[in-house]
């Protein structure tokens, strides 16, 4: 344990009294956090979003009734470019882009964390209470964006008043029943002809609009995310990784050097190397995430020309997570080690794979703006959970809150160690 | 008598079963004590068989027996024994020399006043004390030379196994070296096992040599039983500048009692002998008669280079280049 801690102490050493390394990991990284909070200093994330193509989702949870779907009404209205649209493309329709989105939480997390404006939310006995009386749907609005929010809530109220009024909405209505397998049985049997007729001209009347409209506010809504800070987690992720990355491919630097065979020749067993460099690397990345937490805070309070828009995030979650991130990109990066064949490898190699596991990750774009078969994707990016956990700090979570997060992190930290350790001690040939 | 390093048919293959065979089926016995020069061209198995000896990987076949210790059933008792001088400068440039001395003594176990002391010593014993608080990266390749030997010395071992430790040195750093391992032998007793590739070093430290060629051991003994064995005289090298050399001279030359052969070349004239201090005023008398003024004169006594080329064929300071 000694000599794990006395080569883990050699890291740390090593890296912090080389300027050159100083320069790359602590400096750079604050210079450009400098120029970002210079220049996008009171941007708050989502108010760069247009005042068209709005993005919304809706969540269609109607399980149906007996007379059909009526839920997919609302999605055939909603969704751009459907066949089935039975809505003119006029305003404010063509002011919002819908997406459908399965899951509800999923939805709701989505406009907490602004990658939607507003989502409707569509009961699963919509159907069936809309057939007995009055159904009611939501719309879970962020306020952040301000009137754009409000105004979804007035374009799903409209849609909802076509629905009753509209004699096209009758047809439609009429068409989504006709092709449930069990109305189109009763039809062809003769015995719905007159509930038809009695829905078309109930739907008619708009005194008996049976749609209501709730309208529901973003909980966070008082929370918000400032650029500057997105951007500074998302420097710190990434140099964060770096250091990992370059902190095992030392050990390739260190075979071309033969220190690592001096080690080896040492009493000390191999498993105590790669731990020690591994424990020394882990607190290389801490001590990295310390000084550009301490240096990018201070930073934004030296260069902020007003308070700061955001939450106070929780010190307690903000360190768990570092704590977190820290070990998986430690594993990640010698996992990186291990594939790699040489030194100049593993950093060149690691170096773009961390660059393509970050823009996955969705720490340069929001994951929400690329296609959904990203999600997967970016869930085994240690870049996404670190993100998303600073987002939920961000926005005023607890470290309960990011417990999975932290969870997920570290389990991907020691899962990648234990199979980049195997690789490491075949491709070394002397471990 | 057991040696304190015992080699019994040690062999390494790389990449087996097609790769090649580093070193074969090597049989060796050190004393106890004693320096011992592994001496060959680069390529012949030297770093593969001391990386055996250290620990650094197992052998293919055969074992080696270090103090008592199987270097494959117990390689890390061997290393609590061994002080290694790897070929490479196997040092952190980050560091200062006595930080780098600090952490491999660390990682050899010393701690403490102790570790303080040797750390002290060896700085003294290389001549580095001065510069210990400097960064490795500043210093010049003798000084780095001297303190990667340093670094092996720290733990104070009863065995140093030196791996080629005067690559690339400039003559004085080199002396410094070489003085350092004869008095390594000379204070501490300690058992020294050298390679090299310059057979003027073998021959001036080593009590006993094995020459390796491709990865076999194909002489063993003194330098001096492996001069013997060739039976080569001494060369004796005759600089006559202007003078002119006519044939009955060289005729008159060979008739001397002890010289074997007789050649000239340019401005100089080659003799081999059996023995030059015995006719050497003979060859200066005959020479004198002849009207031929001497300028210089070089007498070259047979060497492990000799050796090396009358078991081999091959020039070994050709080989190393």
């Amino acid at each position: 344990m000694k000599k794990l801690l006395v080569i883990a102490w050699k890291e740390i050493v090593s890296r912090f009294t080389d300027p050159i390394v100083l320069l790359f990991t602590i400096a750079m990284p604050l210079a450009i956090a400098a120029l970002i909070n210079l220049a996008f200093e009171g941007v708050v994330l989502g108010e760069g979003i247009p005042d068209t193509n709005v993005p919304v989702g809706i969540v269609n949870r109607d399980k149906g009734g007996q007379w059909g779907n009526f839920g997919e009404i609302f999605v055939l209205a909603m969704l751009p470019d459907t066949e089935a649209s039975i809505f003119p493309t006029e305003l404010p329709f063509e002011l919002f882009t819908a997406r459908e989105i399965e899951d509800e939480g999923q939805a709701r997390r989505l406009v907490e964390r602004e990658g939607l404006v507003a989502v409707l939310l569509i009961p699963p006995d919509f159907s069936e209470a809309l057939a007995a009386e009055r159904a009611t749907v939501e719309v879970y609005i962020n306020d952040r964006y301000g009137f754009r929010g409000v105004m979804f809530g007035s374009v799903v109220e409209i849609l909802a008043n076509i629905i009753s009024t509209s004699e096209a909405t009758v047809r439609a209505t009429v068409s989504v029943l006709a092709r449930d397998p069990r109305t189109r049985a009763q039809l062809e049997s003769g015995r719905l002809n007159e509930a038809m007729s009695d829905l078309a001209i109930t739907a008619a009347m708009p005194e008996s609009n049976p749609i209501q409209i709730r309208l529901l506010n973003n909980p966070g809504q008082s929370a918000q995310v400032e650029l500057t800070r997105y951007l500074a987690a998302a420097l710190a992720i990434t140099f964060t990784g770096f250091t990992a990355l370059m902190g095992s491919a030392s050990l390739w630097q260190e075979k071309a050097q033969w220190t690592l065979q001096r080690m080896v020749i040492t009493p000390t067993w191999p498993g105590i190397i790669l731990g020690g460099k591994t424990v020394g690397t882990y607190l290389n990345g801490l001590i990295q995430m310390g000084m550009l937490v301490g240096g990018m805070t201070a930073m934004e309070r030296l260069l902020s020309r007003g308070p700061s828009q955001g939450a106070q995030i929780d010190p307690l979650g903000l360190l768990v997570l570092i704590l977190a991130l820290v070990a998986a990109a430690t594993g990640v990066g010698v996992i990186i080690a291990g594939l790699a064949r040489t030194y100049t490898q593993a950093a060149n190699y690691g170096r773009a794979i961390l660059l393509l596991m970050g823009l996955v990750g969705g720490i340069f774009f929001p994951i929400e703006l690329f296609p959904r078969s990203f999600d997967v994707l970016s869930c085994v990016t240690f870049h996404h959970w670190a993100m998303d956990g600073y987002l939920k700090l961000s926005l005023g979570g607890s470290v309960v809150s990011i417990l999975p997060h932290t969870l997920i992190l570290t389990a991907m930290g020691l899962l990648s160690f234990t199979i980049g350790s195997w690789f490491v001690r075949r491709r070394i040939g002397f471990f | 008598m057991a040696g304190i390093i015992t080699v019994r048919k040690l062999s390494k293959q790389y990449n087996p079963p097609d790769g090649p065979m580093a070193i074969n089926e090597v049989d060796l016995q050190i004393q106890e004590g004693e320096i011992f020069s592994l001496l060959g061209p680069n390529g012949a198995g030297k770093t593969t068989l001391i990386a055996i000896l250290c620990g650094l990987f197992p052998p293919t076949g055969g074992d080696a027996i270090v103090a008592g210790h199987s270097v494959v059933r117990n390689p890390m008792a061997v290393k609590h024994i061994i002080g290694v001088v790897p070929e490479e400068i196997a040092l952190y440039p980050q560091l200062s020399g006595r930080q780098n001395l600090r952490y491999f003594g660390l990682l050899y176990g010393l701690s403490g006043q102790e570790l303080d002391e040797a750390i002290d010593d060896v700085l003294t014993v290389i001549g580095l004390a001065d510069r210990a608080g400097d960064k490795v990266g500043s210093y010049s390749s003798g000084m780095k030379r001297r303190l990667n030997v340093g670094v092996g010395l720290l733990h104070r071992p009863q065995i140093v196994l030196l791996d080629e430790p005067t690559l690339g040195l400039d003559p004085e750093s080199r002396r410094r070296v070489l003085d350092l391992v004869l008095q390594l032998k000379r204070d501490h007793g300690t058992t020294i096992l050298y390679t090299t590739h310059h057979m003027e070093e073998a021959q001036e430290l080593s009590d006993r040599v094995g020459i390796i060629h491709h990865g076999r051991i194909i002489a063993l003994g003194t330098p001096d039983e492996l001069i013997e064995t060739i039976h080569a005289g001494d060369t004796l090298r005759l600089h006559v500048g202007e003078s002119k050399v006519s044939a009955p001279l060289l005729d008159a030359l060979r008739q001397v009692r002890g010289v074997k052969e007789v050649s000239a070349e340019g401005d100089a004239i080659t003799l081999s002998l059996l023995h030059a201090a015995d006719v050497l005023p003979e060859i200066l008398r005959i020479m004198q008669e002849a009207g031929i003024v001497v300028s210089s004169l070089t007498v070259q006594q047979p060497n492990l280079e000799a050796v090396f080329l009358h078991l081999t064929g091959q020039r070994l300071t050709v080989m190393s280049e």
